[in-house]
């Protein structure tokens, strides 16, 4: 449900666990989604966010809390004393602490930044995940990621001789 | 005809410069059509200049026909003392739309999988972060058969040439006593084999005496002029097109 309160107004977020979140407006408008279904008016009542579940949507709404533009925020640093440049630092440090979870959560993590059409988050986890690997061998990536291998040993000698440069 | 123009005047100079590119989004149709060699490298051949050391301005222009008529009339060069890479991003922004269109339909099964790297839009969203190195999508599409097939659809390798916007220097094309031979300047595993880009390979034999002159490199593609037979070609050795066009009698 929507209301006011010190003259913001709130938006309620439900997760299928039945946990309730009230969020500032702006906040939740850090999704792209709920902006979509605040901007369509569907948000009257509290909006269920599905298979999303409490724990992962509370870190979700705490990354949007956090980057909300600091001028509609009130939890957010928004001094004026300090400059963008090291604004943005502060958030770059605060994200590599927020991202330190495990593999799981971070998996879930993408599938909500996703969902909710969050591009920050979407791009903090992505992009986390793919610096995980990069440096790995292929099995170790494999491992790494529980992804199967589902070439014959000769399709994937095939691959690995076309561009052999690329293997070395 | 401007082109022929520009090659008669451009070979006056004793060397040519290159600034090859070419789009991920044309090697991607290439490589659909073809079985095995499913990949190439996002990242674009990158430019090589001659002797003096001037590099054209950074352009977002598409198409090599529009260099050709900028280096005709020799406008507005600057000189640098390296080359750099050339933004592809606006080039690219064709594949833009697909993007919401694509989140529409990942809204309707938002989650319920064990991993994102079961659903195509994810893993998309994740191989897209891969670092632009031409080493990337290539090994990432040997790790399973889905990430091969995102890593060669022509759709997901615009994103990606979008995602970077700037692509990697790959190396440099220049003459010598053989012919043209590519120069990568990469290091492995990033290192493209030179006969990797060998003019050779579309039956262009560029040696000594065979009248074949290099005239530029814009965008991954080479301008190259065959004297003895009057034609201009134009190559893209990533994708491997090759387009001939005949120069009017009365201009050769």
């Amino acid at each position: 449900m929507a209301t006011r309160e010190a003259g913001k107004k709130m938006i309620m977020l439900k997760s299928p666990d039945g946990m309730e979140f009230e969020v500032e407006e702006a906040v939740a408008m850090e999704s792209q989604t709920i902006r979509k279904m605040i901007e369509d008016d569907c948000a009257d009542t509290a909006i269920l966010i599905p298979n999303i579940n409490s724990k992962i949507l509370s870190r979700v709404i705490e990354y949007c809390n956090k980057h909300v533009p600091t001028t509609g925020a009130t939890g957010a640093a928004a001094s004026d004393t300090v400059a963008p440049a090291a604004l943005a630092e502060d958030l770059k440090i605060w994200d590599a602490e927020f991202i330190k979870v495990n593999r799981a959560t971070r998996f879930d993590l993408i599938q909500a930044a996703s969902y909710l059409n969050i591009k920050g988050l979407l791009d903090l986890t992505s992009q986390t995940t793919i610096d995980t690997i990069s440096d790995n061998s292929l099995e170790e990536i494999r491992s790494f990621l529980s992804t199967k291998n589902d070439y014959l040993p000769e399709e994937e000698q095939t691959i690995r001789r076309e561009n052999q440069w690329a293997f070395q | 005809m401007n082109a022929a123009e520009d090659a008669r005047r451009r070979t006056t100079r004793t060397r040519t410069r290159l600034h090859p590119h070419t789009h991920a989004s044309e090697a991607g149709e290439a490589v659909a059509r073809r079985r095995s060699t499913c990949l190439h490298p996002h990242p674009q051949i990158q430019a090589s200049h001659d002797g003096d050391g001037v590099a054209r301005r950074r352009s977002p222009r598409l198409h090599p026909q529009a260099h050709a008529i900028e280096e005709g009339q020799g406008v507005a060069l600057r000189r640098s003392t390296r080359l750099r890479p050339h933004v592809h991003a606006g080039e690219e922004a064709s594949g833009v739309t697909r993007r919401s269109r694509r989140r529409g339909r990942r809204g309707s099964s938002p989650a319920g999988l064990s991993s994102p790297l079961e659903d195509d839009d994810l893993l998309w969203e994740i191989l897209l972060r891969l670092p632009p190195e031409p080493s990337s999508l290539l090994r990432a599409s040997a790790v399973c058969k889905r990430w091969r097939c995102a890593a060669t659809d022509p759709r997901f390798q615009r994103r990606f040439c979008q995602h970077h916007r700037k692509p990697p220097l790959l190396g440099f094309f220049e003459h010598s006593v053989d012919g043209i031979v590519f120069k990568p300047v990469l290091d492995p595993p990033d290192y493209i084999p030179p006969q990797r880009f060998d003019v050779r390979l579309h039956g262009i034999d560029s040696g000594r005496g065979t009248g074949v002159k290099l005239l530029g490199c814009r965008h991954g593609r080479l301008l190259l002029m065959h004297w003895q037979q009057a034609e201009l070609i134009v190559i893209a050795p990533i994708t491997g097109k090759k387009f001939c066009l005949t120069v009017p009698s009365k201009l050769s």
